[in-house]
């Protein structure tokens, strides 16, 4: 027994020994595998982004950030689009009110087909909107004025939109915030079949292939196949950037972003305001102690912007005069703000506030920085600002309970003006955090229902300048969005911060 | 029998142990701030929105009425439908497993052979300059946290010298094992810590068997060192070791967690990390049980081998 043991041992030894040696070649081979990808063929572009929750499906209901995005943006066409700081019809060739703004009517191109070849009709239209209106769509909120029961096909390229509420806003406040079209009937949009300027070719789990489509109605794709693989993390994708393996990393760190700045291999493209998160500590004026005007402008005055961008911000950033919408269209052009110390201690102390809480988290990078700056900043003026430091993942948990509190860390996505104000002060708003009140939703509602765009556009410019003198946002930054692509790359054009490259050019 | 009895032992201890771990990650999903539906309908979504789905996936009900109803089905085999992907938690994470089992394979293989290679040079030649070099570089290689050892790989591999790849992209349509060059990295990021950590624990255990009296012995018969060596030090040292692997195994996979996410590798840890920040606790358990099984099988297999090569420990379970 003993002696057969003792075999046992020195043959598991020796077999221990080979099999560890055996195996240990394998890396060695497998480091010498080739590269058949090696050049990079100019007629495909190669974009890395990070993935969204539940991207692999496509679906254009869910989709709301990253590779997906992306994806459904290229697929699909959109009635209407923001470009260039306009507003553009797309797939829609007229978005018509009638007298009252209460029916809207859009017509479509003629001729467009989608990637199966079948036209694109009203119908579809009437179909898409609906879609889009009804959960599990996360878009339902945005087409909340929409009559969806009444929807009106007219004939094959007009459809008939009416709402429950005048709105003269419709165009920008609905169908430019996201308004594609797909085929009537569309349960399942893994084939994402549209009539966009590329056709999906394959949906694999890590990299979505887009062919360009030949017989696009507008200007044709210079690019013929655009390969957008998804990468989680911000860092590897400028790392798989600087090694070849992608032409084009969508958004990239701040630190990333300064570090290459030198790098002539790699270009740094900065979204500017237009495509920018909006960074704002909120106070709820409804509640003590910003329920007294002059706290709010005290502590406007106390925060020095330019500083807080070039340090929580590493400088890419502009820093903003408290509303929401600059380099946008319809912005009030309102006056820089400058800091005043002294003016805001006075004013603090005459409303006899020498101490404040902030709820705070890292919600986007540099927002913990900024707020420790901005309380050095207040203690400057008098005031100690103790912060409430909340994990990012639990900060928004109850959303009910956002608006119960006095003063907080927020940010917005940079959309115009019109379009912020509709989605975030009204009376029913989860995100009402500076708490707007009835006599502000009156004027909202007035604003929205003006079908004169001329007058519609005073209105707002109106209520944009009362929340500049008096509204609860200390608006102090824009944080660009930041992307980085080989130096070859020219002709991507960023939409309120979603990438289209359908233009793009790769020499 | 009594070998049979000592497995049997193992395995139900081990059974224990993955009840406790499913019911801990449970509870631990539980802890985490938000929930799948809060996690799944995104910022933009009103409560009312959130209400609806918590209804929908039945996230109301009592803790313990939903982990014995999924406890029954994973006894069927069945671990649930993930809450993000609509499929089955099966499919989720089968091609994903098979990726990060390759890669740490491959860790394996590479520290398994170095380990044992820089473990016995260093016992043989202990105390002299080779030894307190090699010594030297584990205690660094150990120290390095393996996101910056894995960052440095790159800067060095790909960004500087362009070698390799900075991120593991599989060919679309392929795994892994169609462009091996991307595996090399991630396996190097794994595998320099590994054999660190376990060649010192070879090196300990070679020292050990070195003085035991059975070795003198043979030395004091004038066998010359070689077979010594071959025959007395190295079968006393498998014991020990192949327990170290078993930790080692275990160390890997919980190093897939931090070098799957530097180089975009689409394995296990990729689709926990995933689980746990959209709350997808169907995920979540299923992979959490998958790696705590993985884990329990390497120790139990770790002991088995252990009590064939120790007579020792053999008879002492007699």
């Amino acid at each position: 027994m003993s002696n057969g043991v003792h075999m046992d041992r020195r043959q598991l030894l020796r077999l221990s020994l080979l099999a560890a040696g055996a195996t240990a070649a394998v890396p060695l081979v497998a480091g010498c595998g080739d590269d058949s990808d090696a050049a990079t063929p100019t007629s495909r572009l190669r974009v890395g982004a990070a993935d969204a929750i539940n991207s692999t499906g496509l679906d254009p209901r869910t989709t709301s950030i990253g590779a997906s995005l992306i994806v459904v943006r290229h697929v699909y066409d959109s009635l209407m689009m923001l470009e260039n700081g306009e507003y553009v019809l797309r797939l829609a060739e007229s978005v018509e009110p009638n007298a009252e703004a209460t029916k809207w009517t859009i017509r479509i191109r003629e001729g467009v087909k989608f990637h199966d070849g079948k036209p694109v009709t009203s119908a579809d239209v009437a179909y898409s909107i609906r879609t889009l209106a009804t959960p599990p769509s996360n878009r339902a909120s945005v087409y909340s004025a929409v009559d969806l029961a009444n929807i009106k096909v007219v004939d094959d390229r007009t459809v008939e939109v009416p709402l429950v509420a005048p709105r003269g806003d419709f165009r920008e406040s609905t169908l430019v915030v996201f308004s594609i079209v797909f085929p009537d009937g569309t349960t399942d949009f893994a084939k994402a079949i549209g009539s966009g300027p590329y056709k999906l070719a394959s949906n694999e789990e890590t990299t979505v292939r887009l062919v360009a489509n030949e017989s696009y109605w507008g200007e044709k794709p210079k690019i013929a196949e655009l390969e957008i693989t998804r990468i989680r993390d911000a860092s590897a994708r400028l790392n798989a950037l600087k090694a070849g393996q992608i032409d084009y990393a969508v958004a990239i760190s701040a630190t990333g972003a300064q570090t290459e700045r030198h790098n002539s291999a790699i270009k740094i493209v900065r979204g500017g305001a237009a495509n920018s998160n909006a960074l704002s500590f909120a106070m709820n004026q409804r509640l003590a102690p910003f329920d007294d005007e002059r706290v709010r402008r005290a502590v406007r005055l106390a925060v020095d912007r330019q500083a807080l961008v070039d340090n929580a911000l590493l400088g890419l950033g502009l820093p903003a005069d408290d509303v929401v919408g600059k380099e946008l269209p319809g912005y009030a052009q309102l006056a820089t703000r400058s800091r005043d110390v002294a003016q805001a201690r006075s004013l603090f102390q005459a409303a006899g506030v020498s101490k404040l809480t902030l709820r705070t988290s890292e919600i986007v990078p540099g927002m913990l920085n900024a707020s420790k700056l901005f309380a050095q900043q207040l203690a400057e003026a008098g005031v100690t600002v103790e912060l409430q430091q909340i994990p990012p993942d639990a900060y928004y948990t109850n959303l009910k309970a956002l608006q119960t509190y006095p003063f907080q860390a927020f940010y917005y996505v940079n959309r115009p003006a019109a379009v912020h104000l509709a989605a975030v002060t009204h009376s029913k708003a989860p995100f009402n955090v500076t708490g707007t009140g009835e006599k502000y939703w009156a004027s909202l509602a007035a604003a929205q229902a003006n079908g004169d765009d001329k007058a519609r556009e005073k209105a707002f410019e109106q209520l944009q300048t009362e929340f500049y003198e008096s509204g609860g946002d200390v608006l102090w930054a824009y944080q660009e969005q930041l992307d980085a692509s080989v130096p070859g790359v020219s002709g991507v054009r960023v939409s309120q911060s979603s990438q289209m490259f359908d233009q793009a050019v790769l020499r | 029998m009594t070998m049979l009895y000592y497995i049997g032992r193992r395995v139900a201890a081990a059974l224990l142990t993955l009840i406790a771990v499913s019911a801990v990650l449970l509870a631990a999903s539980e802890v985490l701030p938000g929930d799948a539906a809060s996690a799944s309908l995104g910022i933009t979504s009103t409560p009312e929105e959130v209400q609806a789905l918590r209804d929908q996936l039945g996230l109301d009900r009592p803790l313990p009425v939903r982990y014995v109803e999924w406890m029954g089905g994973a006894l069927r085999g069945d671990l649930g439908v993930s809450i993000m992907a609509r499929r089955p938690v099966t499919e989720v994470v089968s091609a994903p497993l098979a990726d990060t089992t390759l890669l740490v394979f491959l860790a394996a293989a590479v520290t398994v052979p170095l380990s044992v290679l820089i473990g016995v040079l260093g016992a043989v030649r202990r105390g002299r300059r080779l030894d307190r070099a090699l010594t030297a570089g584990a205690v660094v290689t150990v120290s390095v946290p393996q996101f910056v050892m894995a960052s440095l790989l790159v800067l060095v591999f790909s960004s500087t010298l362009h070698l390799l790849p900075a991120v593991s992209l599989a060919p679309v349509g392929g795994g892994p094992l169609d462009r091996p060059e991307i595996l090399v990295l991630p396996v190097l990021a794994l595998a320099g810590f590994a054999t660190a950590w376990a060649s010192r624990l070879v090196r300990a255990a070679v020292i050990d068997a070195n003085a035991a009296p059975n070795v003198e012995a043979a030395r004091l018969a004038g066998l010359p060192e070689r077979v010594v060596v071959w025959r007395h030090v190295l079968p006393a040292t498998v014991g020990p070791c192949v327990q170290a692997f078993a930790w080692l195994i275990s160390g890997l996979f919980g190093g897939t967690a931090v070098v799957e996410q530097v180089f975009n590798y689409r394995g296990l840890s990729y689709v926990l990390v995933d689980a746990v920040r959209n709350h997808d606790t169907a995920v979540l358990e299923g992979v959490g049980l998958l790696l705590a099984t993985i884990i329990l099988v390497a120790f139990i297999i770790a002991d088995v081998l252990a009590l064939l090569a120790n007579p020792k420990l053999r008879t002492a379970t007699a």
